[in-house]
């Protein structure tokens, strides 16, 4: 098994406060894949042993080992191992370890030449302890019990996953990973949702940086773009502190990329994998371009070349100057622009994927370290939903309750997802005091989709079918660089200053998304020219930011009640740009002869023949489709963090958040440049404590003020459609930032660490916040309202055991659950909100329950891991209903994942995941349930208004390490 | 990438209106600064004159407090760019009186020959008159909401002003996802708005769509549009007559003569849909077509009650939709639609518009019981493009109802659809039948 290196280091990890408190000069010991029992140097002796845990003689991971009387301190590796290599002489050493008893062994000789052996059994067993030396570790984070230990001695209240456990799931990407956190759902496999509060109330860090976001409706990052490959960790914080970004309130996710290696570490993996649904079965799909592969479309999608930019391609639309496009032009503009309309079928083949990753640290000299670290990740998947159903349903709330179908249809879709990602690190290290760390990272995937969807419209009569047929690309990229430094100044009482410079750039490119629709009247099926049929749609975002943050810790008081006070900024400013272009064909046949020509299946209609015969090309791209906007944020804090007694630690400060948001777009009616700003300033506020009730166990409590802000387009004053397909949107300049005041308490309890047992209340309460409403009109248009107010109320619990306390032949097995429990009320104004169907309810997207619950065997002498993992959440609010229809909420589903891992040799690991084995559908529903009045053929209607199979999938994968 | 077109479209736009001093606050009456383009917002009364064409760019409102005066004669022309639609806001007034030989006619910008449905937006008023929206007021997609612009309100009198010898022809453009404008949008608009002697021709969608509101019309004429003639939704109740439609038989959508909704979900919220409807000529495409086409399509638990209609050259007469869809239709006459002179007859299983929508009601005993009669009433030219005459050989009398005396029905008319044999109240300039 491959070792994983603990380092001592002077730098301190500066988000976690706790970690970083200063220790005298500390020397290290580097053990590595090198024999600890190696012969000794040149004039000194060798101590060598294994600390192991007295009970279940299990290594202990990081104990100390230090020469009483000197500055000699070494961490024990993973196998418990530590080596000291001494001058000849008389010592004692000292062992210890967090919640063991601390042991002292005195009169350890040390003769030249020689290597001795000292394995040291630590007992947990209860007694006065000895004086705490506070650990100053700097410790891989990608292992689960650094993790409980960070968490442990943390400030804030927060849950993580760690690239251990990842590899113990079929997560293959963040967003995946994220769903094993308590309290956290992942919507749309790509969002995450903390505590059940939406992405408007969490925000995305990368090492520590906030992360613009591709998505032109939401600020959300989609965890979906980091591999699991370069994670070192991913953290959600729960409480706030004023070192941290304040505008989250569910839940702060952090990405951590990976640490530098010790020794030279390569490492590649192999992934195949099958899908029930998917897997050699006939896929829908379209003719794409060259480059698919790479989640790049090559122009294929592309306008074509020659296409006005500074005019539209419409038919009377004015130049630049003056004169008008002639039918003559645009139709030459429609055969250029004119694509297949179509979908062709096929065979799909396994998802593939493999990943590498290789780094290495040199030393030069004493003082000097260099670290790199690189990985590489591709994957392709595809995905079929067949048998999908879609629906909508209406009610007469004059007459009754009862809900009656409305349009129902079947759908079926093909989806080819290309993900990509590189990442490169390069650390330099000075003499443990100084580390720089340049960093970059770009992240792509695309989702190249066919879907058709076929089935009762009721607009067309009850006896008609409508196919609606929608060809789509998209395509979002991350790119992320870092230039971040930590430094000791050992003249300034050993305080830490941590800085760092970020640039980043987020987009997402939906090139050519067609649509289609044709309506079926017995066996005469022929074009209709609807609003959403011959619809060619074209979008780009680009947003970047740059920004840098520094905190500056300074230790006031060491010892056992230590004393620190940390002040910092951030700047951040996110310049974005969205672009859209709206072309549709629309009839022109000026006789039956020519209209017969509508009668003719898609791929004889769009073509050159017709085009400018029967159908010409219409541009009705809106002014407000193209806007600019920019987000300044600029924050200062000051913090303190003492120990007023050994058991107990206050962390008080606050956080100065000074943000401004503008948007630059063109008016709607008028055309006119307009501008929307919003500008706040926010006192936040933050009081944390923290009781060492015992060892092994700590009370958190903690009042904190935090923020949320409107999304950039919920600002603008007009009407625009957000997405292909979208509904009506209109902004609201009027809206305000809302503002929470969240109440935590945590108890928590560390039997070992890799045992947890917790249990947290926390209370919510918001003032003013941003609601999603309908303003009535024909269809209703979505807007945003300041709602009165809310209240979350949740409890969470968390459990991870070891059941060797129920008998020693179980002992390689493990529990783990948590479930979380969220009572949720927003009350909207009733002003403006008369066609709104429920202006009291949870809010939009928030779970009841969120339950995760696993079991767990590791015996690492066979090299044998099994873990079987079960999620599931509660009903949510998918969709606010209107005008007396019910609002919609996506049902639960029982999710079981199955992993099995079994090390072959010295180098292979091997893989082989199961998930949703349960074969759990994706439902949302409406309302009570639905009559069947007019769809007899379909049996089983209920109040399903979508439904479909995504299927269970199985991968294999093969992991070869050095 | 960035794609100039708009910033390019926006500034020109822009530019031309910031050197008028048009303003968007509407504090100060603006005067034109390209001499010929109206301001995007009139706050004050503004008078549009004939002595030349005017260009109708962006989506200009008329505000609260202000009348629009076109002077007879006027051309305007609306924009494709900007997507040119004139709006009447709730409270605004549009005084838009032609004459039959000196019309005011809405147009597109194209020169003749190069004009098409699409052109251009259209003409939308907005009123304070009842609808059935919970809540009362609504919003029309597309069009910025603000309090300025919601329309309905509980004045059934309301007066949005006066439409006379006006034809809005080549409009239609599509004003935001999956909302085209109708000819003449006219959303809560109260009954004491005059709307008499109004043409809509080529448009993309409905000549004459009706959101709520009691506002009554006489002389309306639908020509060649690519939807329905005649739209109503949102519990509109006001009355018309003298109606003609003409449908185009190369137009690919389904085609309604008259289309009735309640509401788009068809509940019965107040007020109900209920039209009064005396005089109409309803010409279908006269061509087999592969989409519905009903002379009068009613659903949605609308109301309606019809008299003196002639429908002739639809594939079927009628669809009545939804159990709660309920309608009288009197002293009518259907002839020669063409898969079922009246209606299809509806089963559980039956296929296409064979299938059952209304919980089994029966439009061909409904048609009889009515009264109505399957006769051919001889028009003389119904289906001709450019030079229809869609008077009867005779005037047709037998059976006809006889209009209410009400101070708005022409009690005269007491013949089958919107003429008699020797009307002439499509002659003058203000009617064209041209392509283009």
């Amino acid at each position: 098994m491959r070792k994983t290196i603990v380092t001592l280091a002077s730098a301190l990890t500066l988000s976690l406060p706790a970690l970083a408190l200063a220790q005298e000069g500390a020397d290290e010991a580097l053990l590595g894949e090198e024999d600890p029992s190696r012969p000794a140097p040149a004039g000194k002796g060798v101590v060598w042993g294994v600390v192991t845990d007295a009970k279940t003689k299990e290594p202990v991971i990081d104990a100390q080992v230090s020469v009483v009387g000197t500055n000699k301190k070494v961490i024990a590796d993973f196998d418990g191992r530590f080596r000291l290599e001494l001058p000849p002489g008389n010592y004692e050493l000292r062992v210890f370890y967090q919640l063991y008893k601390a042991q002292r062994l005195q009169n350890v000789r040390v003769t030249a030449g020689t290597v001795e052996k000292l394995d040291v059994a630590l007992s947990t067993e209860e007694a006065k302890q000895e004086i705490v030396v506070e650990i100053e570790a700097d410790p891989d984070r990608a292992s689960a019990a650094a993790q409980t230990l960070l968490r442990k001695n943390a400030a804030h209240t927060g849950d993580a996953v760690s690239a251990q456990e990842i590899a113990r799931t079929p997560d293959r990407n963040a967003a995946d990973a994220a769903r094993r956190v308590v309290g956290a759902s992942v919507v749309g496999q790509r969002y995450v949702y903390v505590r059940g509060l939406g992405d408007r109330y969490t925000n995305a860090l990368l090492n520590g940086v906030p992360l613009p976001s591709p998505e032109p409706d939401r600020q959300a990052v989609p965890f979906d773009l980091f591999p699991t490959t370069v994670l070192s960790d991913l953290t959600i914080i729960k409480t706030f502190t004023p070192d941290m970004p304040g505008d989250f309130t569910g839940g702060s996710v952090r990405v951590t990329t990976r640490e530098l290696p010790e020794k030279f570490t390569i490492s590649g993996t192999l992934y195949l994998g099958v899908n029930t649904e998917t897997t050699f079965r006939d896929r829908l799909t379209y003719a794409g371009g060259g480059t698919d592969f790479l989640g790049i479309d090559d122009g294929t999608r592309a306008l074509p070349p020659n296409f006005p930019t500074d005019y539209k391609a419409a038919k009377g639309a004015e130049k630049p100057d003056g004169s008008l496009v002639s039918s003559r032009e645009v139709n030459e503009l429609g055969r250029a622009l004119n694509k297949p309309m179509t979908t062709t079928r096929t065979m799909t083949l396994p998802n593939m994927s493999g990943n590498l990753t290789l780094g290495n640290t040199h030393r030069f000299g004493q003082d000097h370290e260099l670290g790199y670290m690189a990985a590489l990740t591709y994957g392709r998947r595809f995905q079929i939903r067949r048998e999908g159903v879609l629906g909508t349903v209406t009610i007469d709330p004059n007459v009754s309750n009862e809900l009656e179908s409305q349009n129902y249809y079947s759908f079926e879709n093909g989806v080819d997802v290309v993900s990509w990602g590189g990442f490169a690190g390069l650390t330099y290290r000075y003499a443990k005091d100084h580390k720089v760390t340049l960093l970059g990272l770009h992240s792509r995937s695309s989702e190249s989709e066919a879907r058709e969807i076929a089935g009762h419209a009721e607009e067309g009569g009850a006896g008609r079918l409508a196919y609606d047929t929608r060809l789509r690309f998209a395509s979002r990229s991350l790119t992320f660089g870092q230039l971040a430094g930590e430094h000791k100044l050992r003249n300034a009482n050993d305080a830490t200053l941590e800085w760092n410079l970020t640039t980043s750039l987020a987009t997402s490119d939906e090139p050519g998304t067609r649509q289609n629709v044709y309506l079926q009247d017995n066996d005469r099926k022929a074009w209709q020219s609807t609003t959403l049929s011959g619809l060619h749609f074209y979008a780009n975002q680009a947003e970047t930011a740059i920004g840098g943050a520094l905190h500056y810790t300074q230790p006031i008081r060491r010892g056992d009640t230590p004393v620190r006070v940390k002040v910092g900024g951030l700047a951040q400013v996110r310049d974005r740009a969205f672009d859209a272009r709206r072309l549709r064909y629309i009839p022109i046949a000026q006789t039956p002869e020519e209209a017969a020509a509508y009668s003719l299946p898609p791929d004889q209609l769009f073509t050159s023949e017709y085009i400018g015969r029967a159908l010409t090309l219409d541009e009705y791209t809106r002014p407000s489709d193209s806007y600019d906007a920019t987000q300044r944020t600029f924050a200062g804090y000051f913090m303190t963090d003492a120990s007023l007694r050994p058991w107990m630690r206050v962390v008080l400060g606050a956080r100065v958040e000074a943000s401004s948001q503008r948007l630059d777009t063109f008016d709607s009616s008028t055309g006119l440049p307009r501008q929307v700003d919003l500008s706040t300033t926010d006192l936040l506020p933050s009081l944390g404590l923290v009781f060492k009730t015992s060892d092994r166990s700590n009370l958190r409590a903690s009042v904190t003020r935090t923020v949320a802000r409107p999304q950039l387009r919920e600002l603008a004053p007009f009407s625009f459609t957000d997405y292909f397909g979208a509904r009506e949107m209109q902004g609201n300049p009027d809206l305000d930032r809302t503002t929470i005041v969240n109440a935590d308490l945590r108890f928590e309890f560390f039997p070992t660490l890799a045992e947890v047992a917790a249990i947290s209340v926390f209370y919510k309460d918001f003032s003013k916040p941003i609601e999603q409403i309908i303003i009535p009109s024909n269809r209703g248009i979505v807007s945003y309202q300041n709602a009165k107010g809310a209240q979350n109320a949740g409890i969470e619990l968390e459990l991870r055991k070891n059941l060797g306390f129920v008998s020693p032949a179980i002992a390689d097995l493990g529990v783990l659950a948590n479930l979380t429990l969220v009572h949720s009320r927003v009350a909207l104004d009733d002003e403006g909100t008369s066609v709104q169907t429920n202006n009291v309810r949870p809010l939009a997207g928030q779970s009841p329950y969120v339950v995760n619950a696993g079991l767990d065997y590791a015996n690492d002498k066979r090299g044998t891991r099994v873990r079987v993992l079960y999620n599931i959440y509660g009903r949510r609010i998918s969709q606010v209903g209107s005008l007396g229809l019910p609002d919609v909420y996506e049902q639960p589903r029982h999710l079981l994942d199955v992993t099995v891992a079994q090390r072959i040799g010295k180098y292979v690991d091997l893989k082989l995941s199961a998930e949703n084995i349960l074969l759990a559908p994706v439902v949302f529903t409406q309302g009570p349930n639905v009559e069947n009045v007019f769809h007899q053929d379909i049996p089983n209607l209920t109040n399903v208004v979508e439904q479909f199979q995504p299927g269970a999938t199985f991968t294999l994968s093969a992991t070869i390490t050095n | 990438m960035r794609s100039k077109v708009l910033l390019a479209t926006s500034a020109l736009f822009a530019a031309s209106l910031m050197g008028c001093g048009g303003d968007e606050t509407g504090q100060t009456p603006s005067p034109p600064a390209k001499n010929n383009e109206i301001p995007t917002s009139i706050s004050s009364d503004l008078t549009l004159t004939a002595d030349q064409d005017w260009i109708l760019k962006g989506i200009v409102h008329v505000r609260a407090g202000a009348t629009l005066t076109i002077e007879p004669g006027t051309t305007i022309k609306g924009d494709k760019s900007t997507l040119g639609t004139l709006v009447i806001d709730p409270g605004a007034r549009i005084d838009a009186e032609g004459t039959k030989d000196e019309p005011i006619v809405f147009t597109s910008r194209a020169e003749p020959g190069d004009r098409a449905a699409g052109d251009w937006g259209g003409v939308i008023l907005l009123g304070k008159a009842p609808i059935n929206v919970p809540g009362g007021k609504a919003n029309v997609e597309g069009i910025e909401a603000t309090a300025e612009t919601e329309y309905g309100g509980t004045d059934p009198a309301d007066d949005s002003g006066v439409l006379k010898y006006v034809r809005i022809e080549f409009g239609g453009i599509l004003l935001s996802t999956d909302n085209e404008i109708n000819g003449l949008t006219l959303a809560g608009v109260g009954s004491g708005t005059t709307i008499d002697y109004v043409q809509v021709r080529y448009t993309l969608d409905d000549c004459f769509e009706f959101f709520g509101g009691t506002v009554n019309a006489k002389h309306l004429v639908c020509t060649y549009n690519q939807d329905d003639g005649i739209d109503w939704d949102l519990g509109y109740t006001g009355k018309l007559q003298f109606v003609v439609v003409q449908q185009d038989p190369a137009a690919v959508d389904d085609t309604n003569g008259f289309e009735g909704d309640n509401d788009a979900m068809g509940t019965t919220n107040a007020p109900l849909s209920e039209p009064t409807i005396y005089n109409a000529t309803l010409v279908g495409k006269n061509v087999d077509v592969d989409k519905q086409q009903y002379a009068m399509l009613l659903r949605r638990a609308t109301k309606a009650s019809l008299y003196n209609i002639v429908a002739t050259g639809f594939e079927a007469g009628v669809d009545i939709r939804d159990a709660a869809t309920s309608a009288k239709l009197e002293g009518s006459i259907f002839h020669g639609n063409l898969a079922q002179n009246v209606a299809y007859v509806e089963t559980a299983d039956g296929m296409g518009s064979e299938k059952d929508d209304d919980m089994g009601f029966d439009e061909v005993k409904w048609f009889t019981d009515g009264g109505n009669a399957e006769v051919d009433p001889l028009l003389v030219a119904p289906y001709d493009r450019e030079a229809p005459d869609f008077r009867p050989k005779a005037t047709l009398t037998t059976g006809a109802a006889t209009p209410p005396s009400d101070g708005f029905f022409d009690t005269k008319a007491s013949y089958v659809g919107a003429f008699s044999q020797d009307d002439t109240w499509l002659d003058g300039a203000w009617i064209s039948f041209t392509p283009n």
